[in-house]
């Protein structure tokens, strides 16, 4: 019973960090501008994120290390260098919007501003990181996060067509009054939503931290081939809610409040309560991975002792680290940016950085120094190419993209 | 330790290191070559620290981290650990002693005493 | 509530400055078009709050929230439209007609949100009922620019 509990639990793991704030914005600003048009990179990002993170896994079962930790290895120390500083970067940039996504999730219930509850988030995600354990942690906000599943339930209590919906789904149209570029824009901003750098580094380094060997790589595999798709279904739950009631009224998404507008048409007050519950736990499960992925990455380059499960004193340089990052993103924050902009940079500089992320996994994942018999076979590497061609046409078009739509406008 | 061949690139530099105990040292930033009588070259020792990458790596970034590492060291060279010292080369680089009985580590316990430890509960793993 | 004066003027003059100034007639009215695009945004979520709330479907808060946010955004996209430069005659008598219908955009969701945030929720239908007529003129303006 307890084993089945881990799994069950663990896989919601996946959930939370797949419904960050990026996504939680994105899809709901998406599915009003542009209908059901877009589901289909849902899809496309589901399959990718999943086949990599399996390869992620399972160097982290087999060989006991974090795949970044063999990065450097492989790839030498320039190029593993300049991965860590871009990842850094965008890591940080995120995690500003993942703070600001808590804050304001927590004004919706409260209505009072958001700036407000920046830093008590803060205090919250440092003694989460002090005295919670690691899968404590997971498991809280995953299960929290569950509650998500009121969109992908409002889409029947608003009683759709379903016939002219699946029309809408695989036969993608650019609404009148939107170009092709500004459509290919959001294609690559929902990519980068959906395929977010961190998730990767985080699973790597939690199942090292979870202390996981090959016996656990089952275990490991269940969480993410069911968590991604249960993510999946959620982002195009949120995209279809939007699309039916946001679409229609001609309404363009700039808060967050307005991603739960159709929830409430659709089961009023209950709907509200759950929808922000939901959002609250996975943004602010999203805080912890992108900020723990922040250092991790950078300490795992440099060999520093790390580990949330350690006790700070041993892993001093690692525990200064995350201090140091929480501490500037809360004064980015107060900088009072708006942070739906942030969030879409956010998620925008994601994007333009996967294939940095991407490429060390597939080498790493086909060296039998590290994986013996257990390297991808031609199955895994049909889909790790494929995908790695997707995401660096995606990192290619970001830039132009970005100019010619200015910022898709 | 004796191995017939050794690739210093895939198998030396980069690598891990670890303590007798395990502990996390760091990575194989470099390594030191001694000149042999007869003119071949010779490993001599593993030399880690933001100095040692930096010299390897180069360019502005790898001279500002050399500049940063001999500032923390107050030292022109950078932290070293002779050959001698190894006790295991594997998926990771084993050494023959805790890291308080060897010449590095020193930034790691420099942020323990004066960052981490002043905070309450900073003993305490939370598993 | 001067926090939020200065943070919307401030976005509304960068806005202007990134909008530019218009240089000719068919810029300008594709200007408005797009301004105009954005209020009904505004305007369609007060209204769609203001419907559920009128139900019982939303929450004090939710809805004090979303009207403050749609006065907000309808009162930003005013002030960068206003910045902007008319380039000819017809363009003056064009930014007339704009700014009469946004005014009154903005007094109504005013007036929304301060009864919201007073509590005053049974008014909310009432007050919201100019909302429907200002959508149609919007979408009139919308129309000012074909795409």
């Amino acid at each position: 019973m307890k084993k089945l509990l881990g799994i069950f639990l663990g896989v919601f793991t996946a959930i939370g960090g797949f419904m960050d704030i990026g996504d939680l914005v994105t899809d709901a600003l998406i599915g009003a501008r542009f209908g059901l048009s877009l589901v289909w990179v849902t899809v496309v990002a589901v399959v990718g994120i999943s086949a990599y993170t399996e390869m992620a896994a399972r160097v982290a079962t087999i060989t006991g290390r974090p795949v970044f930790d063999l990065v450097r290895e492989r790839m030498g120390p320039r190029i593993a260098l300049g991965n860590v500083i871009v990842s850094y970067f965008v890591n940080a940039i995120t995690l500003v919007a993942e703070l600001c996504g808590v804050a304001l999730a927590i004004e919706l219930l409260t209505d009072v501003h958001y700036l407000l509850w920046v830093p008590p988030v803060a205090l919250l995600a440092f003694l989460v990181l002090w005295k919670l354990p690691f899968e404590h942690m997971e498991r809280m906000y995953g299960l929290t996060g569950l509650t998500l599943f009121v969109f992908v339930v409002a889409v029947w209590q608003l009683g759709p067509d379903w016939g002219q919906m699946w029309h809408d789904v695989v036969h993608p149209t650019i609404p009148g009054g939107e170009g092709l570029p500004t459509y290919f824009f959001y294609a690559v901003v929902m990519l980068g939503a959906q395929m977010t750098p961190y998730e990767v580094f985080f699973f790597s380094s939690g199942a090292v931290e979870h202390e996981w060997d090959e016996g656990d790589l089952g275990e490991a595999r269940w969480n993410v081939f069911l968590g991604y798709p249960i993510g999946g279904a959620l982002a195009i739950g949120i995209q279809a809610t939007a699309y039916l009631v946001l679409q229609p009224a001609g309404i363009q998404v700039e808060h967050l409040s307005q991603t739960v507008l159709p929830v409430a048409v659709a089961f009023g007050k209950v709907g509200i309560a759950l929808a922000v519950l939901g959002i609250v736990a996975a943004t602010f499960g999203s805080l912890m991975e992108t900020l723990l992925s922040s250092s991790y990455t950078v300490a795992q380059h440099f060999g520093w002792p790390w580990g949330k499960a350690k006790a700070p004193v041993e892993a001093s340089r690692f525990t200064a680290l995350t201090i140091v990052t929480l501490l500037l993103a809360v004064g980015v924050a107060l900088t009072s940016l708006n942070p739906i902009t942030i969030t879409i940079y956010a998620v925008y500089l994601g994007a333009a950085t996967l294939p940095f992320t991407y490429v060390p996994i597939l080498v790493v994942a086909n060296d039998r120094r590290y994986l013996g018999e257990k390297v991808n076979g031609w199955f895994a590497n049909a889909f790790g190419l494929v995908y790695l061609v997707v995401v660096s046409l995606a990192a290619l078009a970001a830039l132009p993209l970005l100019l010619v739509t200015k910022g898709g406008l | 330790m004796t191995r017939e061949h050794l690739d210093v690139g895939l198998d030396l530099l980069d690598r891990h290191v670890v303590d007798r105990d395990g502990r996390d040292v760091g990575k194989v930033d470099d390594l030191e070559l001694t000149e042999r009588d007869d003119g071949t070259m010779e490993i001599t020792a593993l030399l880690l620290g933001p100095q040692a990458l930096g010299r390897r790596v180069g360019g502005v970034l790898g001279r500002t981290m050399e500049g940063i590492g001999a500032r923390l060291r107050r030292d022109d060279e950078p932290a070293r650990i002779g050959l001698e010292l190894v006790a295991e080369l594997d998926v990771v680089i084993t050494l023959t002693h805790p890291i308080s009985q060897l010449p590095v580590g020193r930034s790691e316990a420099w942020f323990r005493t004066h960052v981490v430890e002043p905070i309450p509960g900073s003993r305490s793993a939370t598993g | 509530m001067w926090r939020r004066l200065a943070a919307i003027a401030v976005t509304a003059v960068l806005a202007g400055a990134c909008v530019g100034p218009s240089r000719t007639d068919a810029d300008y009215r594709n200007k408005a078009a797009n301004a105009a695009e954005s209020m009904l945004s505004a305007v369609e979520t007060a209204r769609l709050v203001v419907e559920t709330d009128a139900r019982g479907s939303s929450t004090a808060r939710y809805t004090s929230l979303v009207l403050s946010e749609s006065e907000d955004a309808a009162s930003s996209v005013a002030l960068s439209f206003e910045v902007v430069q008319p380039p000819s005659r017809a363009a003056v008598a064009l930014r007339e007609q704009v700014t009469g219908v946004f005014d009154e955009v903005t007094s109504t969701l005013s007036d929304l949100r301060i009864a919201a945030r007073a509590g005053r929720h049974a008014e909310l239908p009432a007050l919201a009922e100019p909302l429907a007529g200002l959508r149609r003129a919007l979408l009139d303006l919308t129309r000012l620019a074909p795409t």
